[in-house]
């Protein structure tokens, strides 16, 4: 039994088929690195699992107890951009603070190099 | 204790100091190798007479200007003054300018340091008041306070509600009192400023510094000092950055309650 009508899950897999090629493309450019792309390729196969797997689908919708499988699809896809989000705050923090460290490092070190300068050509 | 009235104009003399006091302050560095931290953002030509203010009134203290990515040339003028400047590359904010400063007195091995503020509200000849008590070790840092005595000092309106509304919340969290949480200008020790060149917050550093220094159990204390209002430039406190001020400062004392305190440490000169 499936939940999704032929033409939905057709729709649903050419979706997911492009964003996987989408990723595969942008890692062997280097625009993506591994680690994000391993995330998005793991959305694509969710995907295509809940479109064919429908039973899968109305066991979570039922387990849940939300009263329309589409409803569930939504709730997981704001809950995981949501993750998403949190995620790159996380890491932007992070970013931030080696800046900060690498600035201060390379205003030390401009310091010293002025230092060097004006001692062998006084 | 002499706190200002918020709508009090009148200038309050400036303070008599007793010889005491006057002994203290031409022991200036107190036989420590001392340098003297000088964040600066866009001041002008006020960052150099700084510069040399703390030449003339306090010699033997090495100064070093950060200049934090300044579009003037602050860091040229205090170049010119004498100072050697540490240009950061991009605007950190005066945490991280201030940090900046505490990384370079560890790797030249200083004994102590002294925070100026760039724009020449410290009196350089107070340094040597603000080092007594590191230099004969009564406390690891010392807070150069314009509230313990009544002073000629008067802060803006808004930055004064913050100040005392920190004030508040930094004495409940750290659970002593500290009438100027605010203050740039302090002295820490070789232990202190080795911890902060480790660990500072960067955004509003002022109270929430205190707080980690309390948790991670060193001593604090304060000696009175005067003010001038600040010569020219804009307060790193904007009136936008003063409405967010009470809400990050709040949430940083809270969360640094929350957590352990990072190390310090192991050890005088004991590297991690």
């Amino acid at each position: 039994m499936s939940t999704l009508p032929f033409r939905a899950q057709m729709v649903a897999a050419c979706l997911a088929l492009g964003m996987f090629l989408l990723c595969l493309d942008l890692v062997r450019r280097r625009k993506l690195k591994e680690e994000y792309s391993l995330l998005w390729i793991g959305v694509t196969a969710a995907m295509t699992v809940l479109a064919f797997w429908g039973d899968l689908l109305l066991w979570v919708t039922r387990s849940v107890g939300a009263l329309n499988a589409n409803s569930i699809i939504f709730l997981f896809g704001l809950g995981f951009l949501t993750l998403v989000a949190v995620h790159y705050s996380i890491r932007l923090s992070e970013l931030t603070d080696r800046n900060k460290d690498l600035a201060q490092s390379v205003a030390i070190l401009a310091s010293e190099v002025e230092e060097l300068r004006k001692n062998r050509h006084p | 204790m002499n706190r200002p009235e918020p709508n009090d104009t009148s200038a309050a003399p400036a303070t008599v100091r007793t010889p005491d006091e006057i002994k203290e302050m031409s022991a200036i560095h107190h036989g420590l190798k001392v340098l003297a931290i000088v964040p600066a953002h866009n001041e002008g030509e006020t960052t150099a007479e700084v510069v040399r203010d703390i030449h003339r009134l306090a010699p033997g203290v090495d100064v070093v200007v950060v200049d934090d990515c300044s579009s003037d040339l602050t860091g040229d003028w205090a170049r010119k003054a004498g100072a050697r400047v540490l240009p950061l590359p991009v605007n950190l904010g005066i945490g991280g300018a201030v940090q900046t400063g505490f990384k370079y007195a560890e790797d030249h091995d200083y004994d102590a340091v002294i925070q100026v503020d760039g724009d020449g509200q410290h009196d350089p000849a107070e340094i040597g008041l603000i080092m007594g008590p590191v230099a004969r070790g009564e406390a690891d840092v010392v807070i150069g306070s314009r509230f313990l005595r009544k002073t000629a000092y008067k802060a803006p309106l808004a930055r004064r509600v913050g100040m005392i509304l920190f004030a508040s919340v930094a004495r409940w969290a750290m659970r002593q009192k500290i009438t100027d949480t605010t203050s740039g200008f302090r002295a820490l020790n070789r232990e202190a400023y080795r911890y902060f060149a480790r660990h500072y917050p960067t955004d509003f550093p002022d109270a929430e510094s205190l707080v980690l220094l309390k948790r991670a159990a060193f001593r604090l204390s304060e000696v009175s000092v005067n003010m001038k209002p600040r010569k020219r430039g804009q307060s790193s406190t904007t009136t936008l950055r003063s409405l967010y001020y009470p809400f990050k400062m709040t949430m940083a004392v809270l969360v640094v309650l929350l957590r352990e305190p990072p190390k310090r440490p192991a050890g005088p000169g004991g590297d991690q």
